[in-house]
């Protein structure tokens, strides 16, 4: 039930292409028993990004959603090991936000906000670009997390 | 006295869009000098929300959503200037720098 762990950081990951990257988020989401149904976990996904691409500029994508699948609220970071088009947009990292349809935990919630804040930091995403240290990473996160 | 900036962000999840863009706007109206309070519409609720006191003395009032928004109401009889909240996040001082273009605030500098 945690928002945020080592766990839950992937890097230097082969992914070929989004759909790649969508199958990886969804299989280890529920591995790691964040979802109890990959299936619907990448549906959700898919529905949210077919809506408004979640990639911003050629930097990172932000892949989210909100649903049933999801048993609590996370954050997880993904990095390719190459660049992979992103719906016309060239990124390596991503920053996936799942959370429950329900929610109860508005602190978790306002947590995970504060990571999307940060993502308009140039020295945050700068030093998330280019590690590929979990601990770094982990300590990059936690720390906004509880900012 | 500085000018008031206000503006409110929303977006169908919640969490991500919304406060990229309400950082944004925040930190590049800042850098501007203005004194600025932006509401945001998330999944944790609605924060920092603006008053009608808020909304009376802006100098500009920006919307950035992608939902419709509770209280919208609030903002009847006043210019409202939308913006994407794709463009608020990848160039807030340009967005700025458009709407003040557009307000004739550079003249008077």
């Amino acid at each position: 039930m945690e928002i945020f762990s080592k766990d839950y950081i992937f890097v230097d990951i082969d992914l070929k292409n989004r759909e790649d990257a969508m199958d990886f988020i969804a299989g280890k989401a529920n591995e790691l028993g964040i979802s109890k149904d990959k299936k619907q976990t990448l549906k959700d996904l898919w529905d949210r990004e077919k809506e408004f691409n979640t990639a911003i500029d050629d930097t990172f994508a932000i892949p989210h959603t909100k649903s049933q699948s999801i048993s609590f609220p996370v954050v997880m970071i993904v990095k390719s090991k190459n660049v992979i088009d992103w719906g016309g947009r060239n990124i390596k990292l991503m920053i996936v936000f799942l959370t429950p349809k329900e929610n109860k935990e508005n602190i978790h919630l306002t947590m995970l906000s504060k990571i999307s804040r940060k993502l308009v930091d140039d020295k945050f995403k700068a030093v998330l670009n280019e590690s590929n240290d979990i601990d770094v990473i982990y300590g990059l996160i936690n720390d906004a997390l509880n900012s | 006295m500085a000018r008031k900036l206000i503006g409110l962000c929303a977006c169908p999840m919640g969490l991500a869009h919304t406060f990229m863009a309400a950082e944004a706007l925040e930190k590049a109206a800042k850098e501007k000098g203005y004194d600025v309070k932006v509401e945001t519409q998330g999944s944790d609720g609605i924060k920092n929300k603006l008053t009608p006191e808020d909304i009376a003395q802006a100098d500009i009032i920006i919307h950035s959503v992608a939902i419709t928004p509770e209280g919208m109401d609030r903002f009847e009889g006043y210019d409202v200037y939308e913006v994407g909240l794709q463009e608020l996040i990848k160039n807030p001082k340009g967005v700025l720098d458009e709407i003040e273009e557009d307000l004739g605030f550079n003249n008077d500098k």
